[in-house]
């Protein structure tokens, strides 16, 4: 201990990870609209700006270079399954930068549920473009295949959507609780 | 009562609802379906981003605080007690040096130390920390709960003193100090004709048979008593001073060195543990307004007070009314410590000694270090040092005794204490 004074958390990382993790999520999204002319430096250098400046804005709006670059490139599975995994991490993990500073000491189980969360999400959406790809050539031939598809695929969202409406309804009925060991600011122990 | 913490909205939701459109319109307007599912894990995202978490329950930090090798670790563990309504805990420190340090921690419970070297004695500030709860990703985070400041009270060193300077008077019949009053315990006093009350075990026999003129004289040999001293520490806690001259109006307590209140505390101490290691009575005052007092006391239990309360003497502002100073006991040795720098402790030191007090002057101003001095400093410095050497010599014609209490680094301060053991 050379610093006179100090913070040490046991298995912690430093901050700048999850920072460093936005711009190695656009690179992915980057790699996979690389053919699309500027538009993938643009989402590095956007997602660098980002983390750097920790505006959740900033790093948020990687998306759309993302998007244009999308537009730009052919339609292929691969190329599908890299954004849909790059654009859902750059905006879940700017979220999570925006309130993390550089600096800070991040114990890794603290971003479980987080990492929980985008799994599932990550899984229907792959899914979902999975299907897409599948569908692509049908769709353009015209085959009402994919309008069959495509309305079952809204109506399991709108499922979901649902379950999720219905589960915030029951937590707005349960009532808030505070118990009195866990009140705001409760100091337990120490010597002074 | 407060209604508690809540939740305090982000930008985050909003943005990803704007991507995920923006997704799904140029999907759209290209006939593009691989384009419209980026936005699929987005909306979901912003769907549960959206939905109401409980109400932040605040978080539950409890810490413990260990000294070792003069560096104190605070050990906190901070926990959302169930239900819980939050993915993490996240943990502003702000350290004594002003740095803030960011923890971010799992909600179910984590742990982290925050540790800081402890360069003087007395009250130290360690950290004040704050906690906020963050749940849905960041998406919504609770508002900050009460900041909690942790201090220590950190307990100054002791030299080993073997004596110290009787008083003229010494009071009570029980206790290691030889007094020149009749009584028992101690060296031979006198032959005296016995009196109502003499035991008469004391009768002398010989002297009896050699100076009695009729059969009913009787001698008793008497001896001196054994009395208990009384010792009143009177601290100056109106200065602290470091050795660093360059740091003397200034609060800059990782340049000014030890400090004059460090050698104040540490000359207490010493003298107090001194005194009750030796069976005598120790009482404490502060001279200055508000300050502590502790009633004489002797034994262990009383030393242990006497050390907490130092641990916890801090720096005052304003220093007593002359008039209205401590009462100190009557043959009571009193320790005046000082760094002599105001007239308070010269005037009370001297209107002590005129009551008839055995009074002993401890300057407890480190040796002054005057470099990086200006030249008008150094003068400035020369000027305030000059006048202290006045005090000093007030103090000696008056029969107070000095001691140099920082003059212990070369000599040991029970030499310096030797040196003084006179009856003024």
């Amino acid at each position: 201990m050379s610093a006179r004074h100090g913070v040490r958390v046991p298995g912690s990382i430093p901050g700048w990870l999850v920072h460093v993790a936005v711009v190695v999520a656009a690179g992915v999204g980057a790699a996979a609209v690389s053919g699309a002319g500027w538009w993938p430096l643009v989402a590095i250098g956007l997602a660098m700006a980002g983390a750097c400046t920790r505006v959740l804005g900033l790093a948020a709006f990687t998306v759309a270079p993302l998007l244009v670059g999308a537009l730009l490139s052919e339609p292929s599975m691969i190329r599908t399954s890299l954004l849909v995994f790059s654009v859902h991490a750059v905006v879940v993990l700017a979220t999570v930068s925006a309130w993390i500073p550089l600096h800070s000491l991040v114990v890794p189980a603290a971003l479980l549920p987080t990492a929980a969360r985008f799994g599932w999400m990550q899984g229907a959406g792959q899914l979902v473009a999975l299907v897409a790809g599948l569908l692509e050539p049908a769709a353009r031939a015209g085959t009402p295949l994919f309008a069959i598809v495509g309305g079952c695929s809204i109506a399991v969202l709108a499922l979901g959507v649902g379950w999720v409406w219905s589960r915030a309804l029951a937590d707005r009925a349960t009532p808030p609780t505070r118990s009195s060991a866990g009140g705001a600011g409760a100091s337990v122990g120490g010597q002074t | 009562m407060s209604a508690g913490p809540r939740w305090l909205p982000t930008a985050a939701a909003p943005i990803g609802a704007v991507a995920a459109f923006a997704c799904a319109v140029a999907g759209l307007l290209a006939s593009r379906p691989d384009v419209v599912v980026l936005g699929l894990p987005l909306a979901l995202w912003v769907l549960w981003a959206t939905r109401r978490p409980a109400a932040p329950s605040g978080s539950r930090l409890r810490y413990a605080t260990r000294v070792a090798d003069a560096t104190a670790t605070t050990t906190f563990t901070a926990t959302q007690p169930q239900p819980r309504s939050a993915d993490a805990v996240q943990v502003a420190i702000e350290l004594p040096d002003r740095r803030v340090r960011d923890v971010v921690l799992p909600a179910a419970g984590g742990m982290f130390h925050a540790h800081s070297r402890l360069l003087h004695s007395g009250p130290a500030q360690l950290a004040g920390v704050t906690t906020r709860v963050v749940a849905s990703d960041g998406a919504a985070i609770s508002e900050p709960d009460r900041r909690i400041d942790v201090g220590w009270d950190a307990a100054p060193n002791s030299r080993a003193l073997d004596t110290l300077p009787l008083p003229l008077r010494l009071t009570g019949l029980h206790g290691s100090h030889q007094g020149t009053r009749a009584g028992q315990g101690g060296d031979f006093r006198d032959i005296h004709p016995f009196a109502p009350g003499d035991e008469l075990r004391r009768v002398d026999w010989r002297t009896t048979a050699r100076l009695s003129r009729r059969p009913d004289d009787l001698y008793v040999r008497r001896m001196l008593t054994l009395s208990d001293m009384s010792v009143v520490i009177v601290m100056d806690t109106t200065a602290n001073l470091g050795e660093a001259v360059a740091s003397w109006g200034t609060t800059a307590p990782d340049v000014s060195g030890v400090t004059s209140l460090d050698l104040t505390r540490e000359a207490a101490r010493s003298i107090a543990e001194a005194a009750i290691a030796a069976g005598d009575r120790v009482a404490l005052h502060e001279l200055s307004v508000g300050g502590r007092a502790m009633r004489a006391g002797a034994g262990p239990r009383h030393l242990a007070r006497i050390v907490g309360v130092l641990a916890a003497l801090a720096e005052r502002d304003a220093p007593i009314d002359p008039t209205r100073l401590p009462p100190v006991l009557q043959g009571a040795l009193v320790c005046v410590l000082s760094p002599f720098f105001d007239g308070a402790a010269v005037r009370a030191a001297l209107a002590w000694r005129a009551c008839g007090r055995t009074v002993l002057a401890v300057d407890t101003l480190p040796t002054p270090d005057q470099a990086r001095l200006s030249t008008e400093q150094r003068i400035a410095a020369r000027i305030l040092l000059d006048e202290r050497e006045d005090a000093f010599a007030d103090l000696t014609r008056a029969g107070v005794g000095v001691v140099r209490w920082a003059e212990g680094a070369d000599a040991t301060a029970t030499a310096v204490l030797r040196a003084s053991r006179r009856r003024p």
